[in-house]
């Protein structure tokens, strides 16, 4: 246990380092922050609410920096995409607390937040789960017949129609291979920024799939670029944070010494994998997080009398980082496995390279 | 070939690495120093009695902790100081027992030149979370410059940590390639 | 215990098995008596 006199409270600091090192390892793989993981997670090592916000958002900015680098290093960021983004995600973002704020002094309750936030992530999770499946099946068939199969295969029409939207300037994003008006990016941008700001999310779950189903950017890109919106979003969150008073830089350092690890894990697991298989992590990331949310809901919505409520949602909120760890672990140890012509379980070949 | 790039990577992970020591060695000292904590409990940000809510932590309305009420520039134990909006906090203050809380009377009160504190935390619930919600923080405005501060260490830690990874694995020879995302098409 | 492995779902579930419990060992030891 150590003392954060900033923060105010004792708390395990192993658990911080383990927190920052799975969340490092999924947020460098899936291009998260992982603040909807993170957040309960220091609330139940005794962080009060607001300083749990504040220390996972400034860490996120530093873990995003970690990461951001690999990803450079793996050609995996469009930088005419990031920096096209970045302004619409921050206007987005100031948009969506304020909208936040608005609403609350109408009267918004913290249950119709929670009802909010469970729709947005299950409705991505549906998508995203239907569509992956849908493409890991299509690889499973060009692998039958023979066909060379890239590292991304996506099966969503929705790009071919943002891509034809004609509003000039058009932008070359040449990392990408996509050509679409600059208006499609920053709108991306506005409109996943908003829904993070109201949520009071980081928003890389939103991001990620936008970048990919919308703008119609390879997964690995949108991983990428993405974590770049991540160090803006995330610093400037964290300036914002820090004046408030939320921020406790000990238990930030604490999280980072495992996130530096951990982001590094996650960033070079992304070369043993095709674009599908980050894909189903981000939507298995995305229905724990619905369920762990629901649980907390029914909690509130019962009185908070059901004790075994509360509980299941810590365990769940605490097992997720490790399932998509343990996962993300596990597909790099298969593809080190089928590239040395090894065993590994039939539904592992369509996925790794 | 691959023992130049060997060499500039064990130069880029001892820079790297000496930088990351560098501003860990800063963001500790502060801590250790106190300054961090100074810089946190900077000033009033609300009318009251500036104290240290750890010196009252077990107090119960059976058996309320006494604050004597006096000015000084640093808090031991059960001492109150007045302050104003703007005003400097002491050493040691962690929280403002805020006016108004005085007045409703419920958690505290003032008693002559005392204050008497029955209720120092309670449980909070909010959004399906509990946690104690006490005079810790209350009241309380950090210094500006130190927000600023917190930014550039942790984008400089990552910066540094960033490249103090890229630089061991090209010194350890581990050879990463771009992806080629559109092989195969 | 083949199909935990062989089959997706099933190492999905086995995986998450093994989180959730590590999840409840790591709460009984560690943070337990702060809540």
């Amino acid at each position: 246990m150590f003392d954060f006199t900033v923060a105010g409270v004792e708390a395990p600091v192993l658990l911080l380092v383990l927190v920052g090192f799975t969340v490092g390892t999924v947020g460098g793989f899936i291009g998260v922050g992982g603040g909807y993981m993170v957040t309960p997670a220091l609330i139940v090592f005794g962080f009060p609410g607001y300083m749990a916000s504040g220390i996972d958002m400034t860490h996120i900015a530093g873990k995003g920096l970690v990461s951001t680098i690999r990803h450079r290093q793996l050609g995996n960021i469009d930088w005419t995409m990031a920096l096209s983004m970045v302004a619409g995600t921050m206007l987005g973002v100031e948009l969506g607390v304020r909208l936040l704020v608005y609403f609350k002094e109408l009267g918004l309750s913290t249950i119709a937040l929670l009802v909010t936030s469970v729709a947005v992530m299950f409705t991505l999770f549906l998508y995203t789960q239907f569509e992956t499946r849908r493409a890991h099946k299509k690889i499973c068939e060009m692998s039958e017949k023979g066909e060379s199969i890239g590292r991304e295969i996506q099966t969503s029409s929705l790009p071919r129609f943002f891509q034809n939207i004609p509003l000039s300037p058009i932008v070359r994003c040449r990392t990408a291979r996509v050509v679409v008006s600059m208006w499609v990016i920053v709108l991306v941008g506005v409109v996943t920024g908003v829904l993070a700001g109201f949520l009071g999310v980081g928003g890389g779950f939103i991001r990620v799939p936008a970048l990919v189903y919308l703008v119609g950017a390879s997964t690995h890109i949108a991983v990428g670029t993405d974590l770049v919106e991540i160090v803006f979003s995330g610093g400037y969150g964290a300036l914002r944070h820090s004046i408030e008073g939320h921020v406790d830089m000990m238990a930030v350092l604490f999280m980072i010494s495992g996130a530096m690890i951990g982001a590094q894990f996650g960033s070079i697991a992304t070369s043993f994998v095709r674009g599908p298989a980050i894909r189903y992590i981000l939507s298995y990331s995305l229905i724990l997080a619905t369920c762990g949310a629901v649980l907390r809901l029914v909690y509130v919505l019962t009185g908070s009398s059901i004790e075994i409520l509360s509980f299941f949602a810590l365990v769940l909120t605490l097992g997720e980082m490790i399932f998509l760890c343990i996962f993300i672990v596990s597909l790099v140890v298969f593809a080190i496995r089928h590239r040395r012509g090894k065993w590994v379980p039939k539904w592992v070949p369509p996925l790794v390279c | 070939m691959a023992e130049e790039v060997r060499r500039k990577g064990a130069v880029k992970f001892v820079f790297w690495t000496l930088a990351a020591i560098g501003i860990t060695t800063i963001i500790v000292h502060s801590f250790m120093s106190g300054q961090m904590a100074n810089w946190y409990y900077y000033e009033s940000a609300a009318d009251g009695y500036a104290v240290n809510a750890d010196s009252f932590f077990n107090a119960t309305k059976q058996r309320p902790a006494i604050l004597s009420i006096r000015d000084t520039d640093q808090i031991s134990d059960l001492v109150a100081v007045p302050v104003k909006v703007g005003d400097r906090l002491p050493r040691n203050a962690t929280g403002v027992i805020e006016g108004k809380v005085l007045q409703t009377g419920k958690r505290a009160v003032i008693d002559g030149q005392t204050i008497k504190v029955m209720i120092p935390w309670e449980v909070v619930e909010t959004k399906g979370f509990r946690f104690r919600d006490s005079f810790e923080h209350k009241g309380i405005r950090t210094f500006g410059w130190a927000a600023v501060w917190n930014v550039v260490m942790v984008l400089s830690l990552g910066l540094a940590l960033g490249y103090m990874a890229e630089g061991m694995t090209d010194l350890l020879g581990i050879k990463l390639e771009k992806i080629k995302h559109f092989e195969g098409h | 215990m083949r199909w935990f492995i062989d089959s997706m779902l099933g190492y999905w579930i086995l995986v998450l098995a093994v989180s959730l419990g590590t999840a409840a060992v790591i709460y009984q030891i560690w943070l337990k008596d702060s809540l």
